[in-house]
């Protein structure tokens, strides 16, 4: 739920779209505009953000729940892109999941990240963090149902073996969820 | 009136992509967006976020120079004899050239922005054909397979036509670019004519050809042999199916195709 391109030039760049209300309602036609052109289900991914781009009339999830809900779409939720938007902005995750209308989630996307300076950059170039992680294992228990979920890495790649016990990580956090979704309770 | 969102984006879009918007934004973020026709309370957000929004500017000109460093490591070094490089990878990003999201249009852009602009043609007469010569090693490894036709004869022979690969171009330049390195930049001024083709494993190459030996390349594709050769004024039959033969042993060609 970006812009790439202004004026018809392209930036190459996901770019946060200004948290206002008029840019909402905007987003909503077109996504609608677009889901009607399709023959397939539409989901909306979250981004990771630098910077709000000009003067925000509402927070992020409000923008994001407000875009899923009024457009009527799934979501493709990446935990990693809220985890490194909650170190550089400072809030708390799960807080945040929890305020979005999670019946949406069609899809989990987690990517590694590194840090420059005092920012946290989403860089899928480095191994998918513990934090991150914990926080798939508890996004999965709370949506109590099975849904996809894609490693994305496409910096630094590492060999397959790496890839493939990182992928194991991944697994067991996805049967844990469903294993003892009781703990789930305590951490909401 | 514009909205005030789309002034954002343009606003974004400016400061991205101009090559003074680094430091006119770093000097004074809100009046760099009050010129743009941005309200105060934007103008104040940028102030606000005015170190993390540099990251997008950074990170959009470093993947567009990446990308060309990648691809035309020549062009680089040459432009780096006079410290060069940046400047001009700085005003093609300004020329605001790059209108589709795919990375591979990120290239031929660049070719077709030194072309039109003339950028730095006085300074490095070699520049265009050096930067056009490394397109051609992406374009011609990167074009998309396609069937060798059936019933190709791997002999030469007056009566049979040229074909050659799809990926395979025929090409001249007023500097031998082909002999030109990282460490040696500067292409010698001695035209050249090139047969540029993939092999079977896909590896680029560019045979120096002579200009006669380029036209019965061009012009046996169209008509049979023979003909061509006549067409040409090219005496030694002999001599000119040897060559083509010792083009087709190389991969250069891929075959011989016979009379119907």
């Amino acid at each position: 739920m970006c812009f790439t391109s202004v004026s018809g030039l392209n930036t190459h760049e996901l770019l946060p779209i200004p948290f206002t209300r008029s840019a909402q309602r905007h987003t909503i036609e077109r996504v609608r505009a677009l889901q009607d052109a399709l023959p397939v289900p539409l989901l909306l991914e979250n981004i990771t953000y630098y910077a709000e781009l000009g003067a925000a009339e509402m927070p992020e999830s409000a923008f994001v729940a407000g875009v899923l809900e009024g457009a009527d779409c799934g979501w493709l939720l990446d935990v990693s892109n809220v985890y490194v938007n909650s170190l550089n902005f400072g809030f708390d995750p799960r807080a945040w999941i929890s305020g979005m209308p999670l019946d949406r989630v069609r899809q989990i996307h987690v990517g590694g990240y590194e840090k420059f300076g005092e920012v946290t950059i989403d860089t899928h170039g480095a191994p998918i963090s513990d934090p991150v992680i914990e926080l798939l294992r508890w996004t999965l228990a709370k949506l109590g149902r099975r849904v996809p979920v894609l490693l994305e890495r496409d910096h630094h790649l590492q060999e397959l073996q790496a890839l493939l016990l990182e992928r194991g990580k991944l697994q067991e956090a996805y049967e844990e969820a469903f294993a003892r979704p009781a703990l789930e309770d305590s951490h909401a | 009136m514009p909205s005030q969102e789309l002034l954002l984006q343009r606003t974004m879009l400016d400061f991205l992509v101009e090559s003074e918007a680094g430091a006119a934004f770093a000097a004074d973020p809100a009046a760099f967006g009050r010129q743009r026709g941005l309200e105060p309370a934007h103008g104040a957000a940028l102030l606000r976020f005015q170190d993390r929004l540099q990251i997008y500017r950074e990170a959009s000109r470093n993947g567009t120079q990446e990308l060309l460093e990648q691809f035309l490591p020549v062009t680089q070094a040459l432009l780096e004899t006079g410290e060069a490089w940046e400047p001009c990878v700085s005003a093609f990003i300004a020329s605001r050239s790059l209108t589709t999201p795919y990375f591979r249009d990120i290239l031929p852009a660049f070719i077709q922005w030194l072309s039109q602009s003339g950028w730095g043609r006085d300074a490095w007469p070699t520049l265009l054909a050096q930067a056009h010569f490394e397109f051609l090693e992406f374009l011609v490894e990167r074009w998309p397979d396609e069937p060798r036709p059936q019933g190709l004869s791997p002999h030469a022979s007056l009566e049979a036509r040229l074909l050659l690969d799809p990926a395979t171009r025929l090409v001249q330049y007023a500097h031998s670019v082909h002999l030109a390195s990282p460490d040696q930049p500067l292409a010698p001024a001695t035209p050249v004519a090139l047969l540029a083709h993939r092999d079977g494993e896909g590896v680029f190459h560019a045979l120096a050809v002579t200009e006669s030996t380029a036209a019965l390349l061009a012009k046996g594709q169209e008509v049979p042999l023979g003909e061509a050769l006549a067409a040409l004024g090219l005496a030694d039959a002999g001599a000119a199916l040897d060559l083509l033969q010792s083009l087709a042993d190389q991969e250069a060609l891929w075959g011989f195709r016979p009379s119907p």
